[in-house]
């Protein structure tokens, strides 16, 4: 196995890393090139990147792959996390990508699936065997006209990165079965202990978008889980629905209560890790795999856990989760046997778990899977199925989410309302 | 004397004189071809001239980077005039341009004339000021960012000399940020201003200056009516520069605060790259880029007409 591209930075930096990576997501490119021993050639090209720049779990699933299946070589290409889903792009556009590459489930981002499905440059997974291993609530985002086109890499379970050994020495009290009204009652606890609850990046959409997702899945997505379909069928919009409003009501209130520390609306990523390294938050919203990473990171000095967001109005809690990372196979690969093994091996019980294990999240198909500890607070979420697929991958366009992250942002700096920002996500879908 | 394909012959001489029985060149060698300029004239078409106009092309598209498009006229660049997001980009692109053009011109202007003659460390101070220019766009705009953050040494300034009150969260404050975006750009270009100023302020005749001063005219007489007149080339330059760099400015923008908060700090450059790499929308984006290259050449043609050397037409 040849690989490209290693690196060593301090925790800081690797966390950091992994949070953008885990909000934003990764991806890859590449061609093939072969010494064929078969009816065809035996070596694939997997383009990727991950989050966390250390991370070494596809590698390691790669090699697992080419022992289990002795003669088969797959040659690794890692891009770079931030230009991936362009990279991506433009060379399936060119036609010089790699025979199995990093995607985007859904069509809700750029270097989403189904772009790419509609334009012909994805092999079709036609078999089976991969549309009777993929969970049904999520199996939509991985087809494109009833044909799947990727297979998913893990599933991330989303929440509050909550520093609770930290939060302890304050006095500051969290837990899965915290209450919005507890939630806003423990900023001002932690404000008086001069630290925020929570950090948020407001210069950057995909933070205060994936926050404000988390309360939407209570408020929207528990009650009705097809919303989405709803919304496209225009039997609702962003504006006129109770839940949405109440989500973004939710975020004005966790501003005014003084979750956020001073200045959110003009961070960046790099103050979220950078505020709970200094202890100067007690946590920010992001992925599971952000808590491996900084534990990871630290060399166990810090092991956040994830505790579910609660969310103003309603009774019942839901997680929302994202399989927003996918695997695909290049329409073009001279090997599309081997690549279809290849993206079967990631649905197999031991590719699922190697690759779980090593970005911290959990498989698509949870089965008899155990919760790392830091997932002890969503564990109960998980038996009573109170887990929702984040949304905006089945959004329309990227400009819908974007608006969502920006309206935050805008709604904390008093330049827009809720309704100003749910109409933005209106016209956007519209578009 | 006469110069024929590039050699001097001097008057008078006859035909047999001008062609000299020299050794012939090889046939196919020589000098000032004017096929020689071919491949560059070629690559210049291909690489600037065509991937423009296929730009411009795909500015009637619907083309979303992957696969077909249709052709949806000139919908794209009412988009453009019509969206608040990117209008207000229009707005803002303006705004940076015009106080870039203002406050680097004359800063730099200044700093020239203070930096000119007198001063005994004049050379040090210059390249002192020069300095930030060689610095990456976007290393200077990271430094800034940390500055102006909340918790940043720009607060921590003011808290330490009694102006706490003042404090801001600068980048994310939607009435604050542009400006702050626009002193990040003047910091930066205050040094290339002030040398091309230099550079025009040494050809202004000292004598005449002594004179006017002898004269009894005032230093703003003498910098109304001899110094800025003699420098209006160097005037005209440094505002189409500026002009250019302003209304194309993308790096510190996205840096500083990535158009933010919300779009307060969009520009018609970053709305090029967001609608095109982050929404996949390449024909608004190219109908964007359209109208931003149309901007500049209307304004730089009619600031070039503005400030020309009305001493020198006809010429």
């Amino acid at each position: 196995m040849s690989y490209f591209s290693s690196s060593r930075r301090g925790w800081f930096t690797v966390a950091a890393t992994a949070v953008v990576g885990s909000v934003a997501l990764s991806g890859c490119g590449g061609s093939t090139s072969t010494a064929p021993t078969g009816s065809e050639p035996q070596t694939i090209k997997f383009s990727f990147s991950t989050a966390n720049p250390t991370d070494t779990f596809l590698q390691d699933t790669a090699a697992a792959f080419e022992k289990a299946n002795p003669g088969t070589k797959i040659e690794l290409v890692k891009l770079p996390a931030e230009t991936e889903p362009q990279t991506v792009t433009t060379q399936l556009q060119g036609g010089n990508a790699a025979d199995v590459m990093n995607i985007r489930s859904g069509q809700g981002q750029i270097g989403a699936m189904n772009g790419f499905a509609k334009a012909g440059l994805l092999l079709e997974l036609n078999d089976a065997e991969f549309s009777d291993r993929l969970p049904q609530s999520i199996e939509d985002l991985f087809k494109y006209e009833d044909k799947f086109y990727a297979v998913p890499l893990s599933s991330m379970p989303t929440g509050l990165i909550f520093n609770e050994a930290k939060a302890k020495e304050l006095g500051v009290t969290l837990n899965a079965d915290s209450s919005f009204d507890d939630f806003l009652d423990q900023c001002k606890v932690a404000r008086d202990k001069g630290v925020s609850l929570a950090a948020l990046a407001g210069t950057v959409p995909g933070n205060p978008g994936i926050m404000t997702l988390m309360l939407a899945s209570s408020t929207v997505y528990g009650p009705n889980p097809d919303w989405n379909a709803d919304r496209a069928a225009g039997k609702t919009t962003f504006a006129d629905d109770k839940g949405w409003q109440q989500a973004l009501e939710g975020v004005k209130q966790m501003f005014d209560a003084g979750c956020f520390q001073d200045g959110a609306a003009g961070a960046g990523f790099d103050t979220l890790i950078s505020s709970m390294g200094q202890g100067k938050a007690l946590g920010f919203f992001a992925p599971g795999g952000a808590a491996k990473s900084i534990a990871d990171g630290s060399k166990g000095a810090v092991n956040p856990v994830v505790v579910p967001m609660p969310a103003p109005g309603v009774s019942e809690k839901y997680l929302g989760t994202t399989a927003e990372l996918a695997l695909a196979g290049n329409a073009k690969t001279k090997s599309p046997t081997l690549v279809k093994k290849f993206l079967k091996f990631f649905m197999d019980k031991q590719g699922a778990e190697m690759v779980a294990k090593g970005q911290g999240t959990l498989p698509v198909n949870l089965g008899d899977y155990a919760l790392p500890a830091s997932y002890a607070p969503i564990a109960e979420l998980y038996k009573e199925d109170k887990v929702r697929p984040l949304p905006q991958t089945d959004w329309p366009s990227a400009k819908v989410y974007d608006s969502l992250g920006k309206g935050v942002t805008a709604m904390i700096t008093g330049q827009k309302s809720g309704a100003d920002v749910l109409k933005e996500m209106d016209t956007a879908w519209g578009k | 004397m006469t110069i024929t394909n590039g050699r001097t012959v001097p008057s008078g001489t006859d035909k047999e004189q001008q062609h000299p029985e020299a050794p012939r060149r090889p046939s196919g060698v020589g000098f000032g071809r004017w096929w020689w300029a071919l491949p560059a004239v070629a690559l210049t078409l291909v690489v600037t001239y065509m991937s423009t106009a296929f730009g411009a092309f795909f500015a009637f598209t619907d083309w979303t980077g992957l696969g077909d498009f249709n052709f949806v006229g000139v919908d794209n660049f009412i988009q453009v005039f019509q969206d608040p997001a990117l209008l207000g980009s229009v707005r803002n692109t303006l705004f940076l341009a015009g106080g870039f053009v203002v406050f680097t011109n004359i800063l730099g202007l200044l700093f020239a004339l203070a930096l000119n003659r007198t001063l005994k460390t004049r050379f040090l101070l210059r390249a002192l000021i020069f300095m930030p220019v060689v610095l990456s766009s976007v290393a200077v705009s990271f430094i800034w960012k940390f500055i102006f953050a909340f918790d940043g040494p720009l607060n921590q300034a003011l808290e330490a000399v009694g102006l706490g009150q003042f404090k801001q969260d600068w980048l994310a404050n939607p009435a604050l940020a542009l400006w702050c975006v626009l002193a990040v750009m003047v910091w930066q270009s205050i040094g290339f201003v002030m040398v091309i100023y230099l550079a025009g302020l040494a050809t202004v005749p000292v004598e005449l200056e002594e004179a006017a001063a002898l004269d009894g005219a005032g230093i703003w007489q003498i910098f109304r009516s001899i110094t800025l007149p003699t420098i209006q080339p160097s005037v005209a330059i440094a505002t189409v520069l500026t002009l250019i760099q302003g209304l194309s400015v993308f790096d510190q923008v996205l840096t500083l605060t990535g158009g933010g908060p919300g779009d307060a700090t969009q520009t018609l450059a970053t709305q090029i790259y967001t609608q095109t790499f982050l929404y996949g929308a390449f024909g608004l984006g190219a109908a964007a880029a359209l109208v931003l290259t149309v901007f500049i050449l209307i304004l730089a043609l009619i600031q070039q007409f503005t400030v020309r050397d009305r001493a020198n037409i006809g010429d």
